[in-house]
């Protein structure tokens, strides 16, 4: 396993730091953003294979990142997105735009929510 | 011959002054002016009955007392009708005296009458036997008499002269009767002074009375029936049948013998029935029955008929007043037929006839031209209308409701050629008011129905209205609510995922080494974290499923292969406390279930993890499936735990409870996921409860059912 790039969207800087630290010390090569602005330029820089993306940030919220990521074709990466914001409709449009999954933040452990990630990877 | 003549004369003298007098015995309302004139007819009757008998009888005895007799008549004449004239006239008041020392006179004299100085003897004069030669007494009452008549007649001219309108035309009917009479009944009176003249003409005496009656009739005096006209029209015809078969008997008489046989009777008769039907037949004809109006009738009859019955009811108030214009205007030739609905504008207009309408309460109409004639008397409630009723019209009919309040009124025009109403077609009217009272209570009907229709879909739309804004109101509230419970959950949820991955990453220690008691504490926190996040997510699942937000989204699912996923995935979790999870039956079954796949790890969730909680270490927990119904597959979770106590089994599915047991405090919960499993499996059209193990068996068991898989169609069918 050998040069996974993870991309973290997360506007809460605690969460941030948990999920870098946890995807640095699980081998990862890890760019975090703490808003949806720069995204873009980041994965068209990085090229990761994986995007964690939360969906309630300012500025740019996580679905309207997530459609700029998808209508994109030269950024081809997995969108995971785990949010805290439990709602079925915003849910729906997440998968319906094409994230792969959509992960309650709260049921995982930053250890746990590497292994879900890098699970996603392995598939 | 002279003799059948005066005969027959007297005769029909006789038998119209009867018919008159029945005419006026026969009246319901008697009004003075009847009265006056039935008076007369009297003594013209016993007139004429009188010379009947000294014409036909060669006797002297009987001839003398025939004279004596129509002189009984004959005196009371003149100042009977004087008192007819002047009650006629209306003048009563200021004549009174004359007929009253008139009648004095004429009594006197009817005293002399026996004497010879009235009647002195009988001789014989031009043609008669037997006739009267005149005392004293008699020159003195014919001059009286003649008196009397001609003031009676320059009464009439005077007032002929005042008077307009009906009553004009009353006094010149009256007029012409008295100048027929008089001209050719005065004929009596010259054979009485030797004056060679046959009283040939005294048959016209009757015509008089005939010409009254018809004044009355054509005219009314009061009311009148139509029986009576057509009586009045049929003895005309009688008359005047009789009055050419004498001619015809008279004229063949000149040429030729006519043999007395019952042949010649038979042959007259049928020739005089001749006669009379052909007169019958001219007074029926349009121009001479226009005289006695009785064809009118006959029209007037069929088509009121049809007015109240063939058209049936209408709601319409123009439609009604429409037809009322059409039968009684263009139809019958009223020349005004209207129905007035009861206005304030019109009983401010016509107070008068309002009130008096509420006071008689019968249905008797007011009459225009009947008003005009009532005599002064019987006036009193009805004087005032007259004005009222001449701008009105010409007939006013009150219409009453069923509660006999006033209504309405039906007016009516002249009838053509200014007929009077006759009693008959009074009660046909009123009969047509009750029609007309049956259509106001329909229409009425209609047009409350109607108000009230609109009233109440006003009502109604208002408050659509109100419940439209306050279902926006409440959807927008309900919005609101949404969106403050994801975001106050997002904010609850993120400090705490926070706290759990930082006391995580202590605990992993991979930023240090931590003692025993540090990394006991740190569990303690984690725990803690999970159970308010626990906690979090049920509340918000209940208020998703209580407020009908939580989607389902059903597909099918092969039961056996989902029973062992869910084995494997608490199997970890319950290797923790060594309690051995098992599936029983599972080979037996080869099961679909209809649910939402989610949803169904909601409920396997709670309900295992509440069997991991409740268990002791080394424990046992099943799930075994078994048939329930043919639409309905049961699955139960017996754990070997501490099991509830039955009397607070009941109480186990509701929220935040929690069953009250000491040692159960020690078993952190929130309440509300027995709550959730039980709604959820609801929504998918099962139940759940509890059964209990066998006596001193620790345990419980929760058993529910879930939908099978029964066809492909109602696969697509959604649960909100």
């Amino acid at each position: 396993m050998i040069n996974k790039k993870i991309v973290i969207v997360e506007d809460n800087s605690s969460l941030n730091e948990l999920y870098t630290m946890g995807f640095s010390n699980a081998g990862f090569e890890v760019v975090s953003c703490l808003d949806g602005e720069k995204v873009e330029s980041v994965i068209f820089k990085l090229k990761p294979q994986i995007i964690l993306l939360d969906i309630m940030m300012p500025k740019i919220d996580g679905l309207e990142v997530l459609k700029r990521v998808k209508a994109n074709k030269s950024l081809d990466c997995i969108v995971v997105v785990a949010s805290n914001l439990l709602n079925d409709s915003i849910m729906k449009e997440a998968l319906h735009l094409g994230a792969i999954d959509f992960l309650n933040k709260s049921d995982y452990t930053p250890t746990e929510m590497v292994k879900k990630v890098s699970s996603y990877l392995e598939k | 011959m002279i003799y059948t003549w005066l005969a027959f004369g007297a005769f029909v003298n006789a038998y119209v002054g009867v018919l008159c007098l029945i005419f006026v015995l026969m009246k319901s309302q008697k009004t003075e002016v009847l009265k006056k004139f039935g008076i007369f007819c009297f003594f013209m009757t016993l007139w004429a009955l009188g010379y009947f008998f000294p014409i036909v009888s060669e006797n002297e005895t009987l001839s003398f007392l025939s004279f004596r007799l129509l002189h009984l008549g004959a005196i009371f004449i003149a100042v009977a009708h004087l008192d007819f004239i002047i009650h006629f006239l209306r003048i009563q008041q200021k004549y009174k005296w004359v007929v009253k020392w008139g009648y004095i006179f004429n009594i006197i004299i009817t005293l002399l009458v026996p004497t010879k100085w009235f009647i002195e003897s009988m001789s014989y004069k031009c043609d008669f036997a037997y006739w009267a030669n005149v005392g004293m007494a008699y020159h003195i009452w014919l001059a009286v008499w003649l008196c009397f008549i001609i003031f009676s007649v320059i009464l009439l001219l005077k007032h002929y002269n005042l008077e307009r309108g009906i009553k004009r035309k009353q006094i010149g009917f009256v007029l012409l009767g008295d100048i027929i009479t008089f001209t050719f009944g005065s004929t009596n009176f010259f054979l009485f002074y030797d004056i060679e003249i046959i009283p040939y003409f005294n048959v016209f005496s009757s015509g008089q009375m005939l010409i009254f009656a018809y004044a009355i009739a054509r005219y009314r005096f009061g009311n009148i029936e139509l029986n009576f006209l057509n009586f009045l029209q049929k003895t005309i015809s009688f008359i005047l049948a009789f009055i050419s078969l004498y001619l015809v008997y008279f004229y063949l008489n000149l040429f030729f013998i006519i043999p007395k046989s019952v042949a010649t009777d038979i042959v007259f008769l049928l020739v005089s029935l001749m006669f009379y039907h052909f007169f019958e037949m001219l007074a029926q004809t349009r121009y001479f029955s226009q005289l006695f109006r009785l064809s009118d009738y006959d029209n007037f009859h069929r088509t009121v008929k049809v007015f109240n019955k063939k058209h049936g009811f209408t709601g319409d108030l123009k439609k009604l007043e429409n037809k009322i214009k059409k039968t009684f205007i263009r139809e019958l030739n009223f020349k005004k037929a209207e129905l007035i609905i009861l206005d304030e504008k019109f009983k401010k207009k016509y107070p008068e006839i309002i009130g008096y309408f509420k006071k008689i309460k019968k249905g008797d109409p007011l009459i225009y031209s009947e008003l005009e004639l009532t005599d002064q008397d019987s006036k009193k409630n009805t004087v005032c209308c007259l004005t009222e009723m001449k701008n009105l019209g010409e007939a006013c009919f009150p219409i009453y409701d069923a509660h006999k309040n006033l209504i309405a009124c039906f007016i009516l025009g002249e009838k053509p050629f200014k007929n009077p109403y006759y009693i008959e077609e009074i009660k046909i009217l009123k009969d047509v008011c009750h029609y007309l009272s049956l259509s106001l209570a329909v229409i009425n009907y209609y047009k409350n129905l109607a108000k009230e229709v609109k009233e109440k879909t006003k009502q109604i739309n208002e408050k659509n209205k109100q419940l439209k804004n306050s279902y926006k109101e409440l959807q927008k509230m309900d919005k609101v609510k949404d969106e403050f419970l994801s975001i106050a959950s997002h904010e609850l949820r993120t400090p705490l995922t926070v706290i759990k991955g930082y006391t995580d990453f202590l605990l992993q220690e991979d930023f240090g080494k931590i003692n025993k008691k540090q990394s006991g504490f740190l569990g303690k926190i984690l725990i803690s974290t999970n159970s308010l996040l626990d906690l979090i997510n049920k509340m918000l699942d209940i208020s998703y499923i209580e407020s009908g937000k939580m989607k389902f989204s059903l597909e099918e699912i092969n039961l056996v292969p989902y029973l062992k996923h869910i084995k494997n995935e608490f199997g970890i979790l319950y290797k923790e406390k060594n309690i051995k999870l098992t599936i029983k039956n599972i080979q037996k079954l080869n099961s679909k279930i209809f649910v939402d796949s989610e949803k169904l790890h909601i409920i396997f969730a709670n309900l295992l993890g509440n069997s991991y909680k409740f268990t002791s270490e080394k424990g046992k927990v099943c799930i075994e499936i078994n048939e329930h119904s043919k639409k309905f597959i049961k699955i139960s979770i017996i754990d070997n735990g501490i099991g509830i106590p039955r009397e607070q089994q009941k109480y186990v599915f509701k929220k935040f409870q929690q069953v009250e047991n000491s040692l159960q405090k020690q078993y952190a919960g929130t309440g509300l996921g027995l709550n959730i499993t039980k709604q959820i499996i609801e929504k998918f059209g099962g139940k759940i409860w509890i059964e209990n193990l066998e006596e001193e068996k620790a345990g419980i068991i929760f058993s529910f059912t879930l939908p099978l898989q029964l066809d492909k169609k109602s696969s697509n069918k959604k649960i909100k």
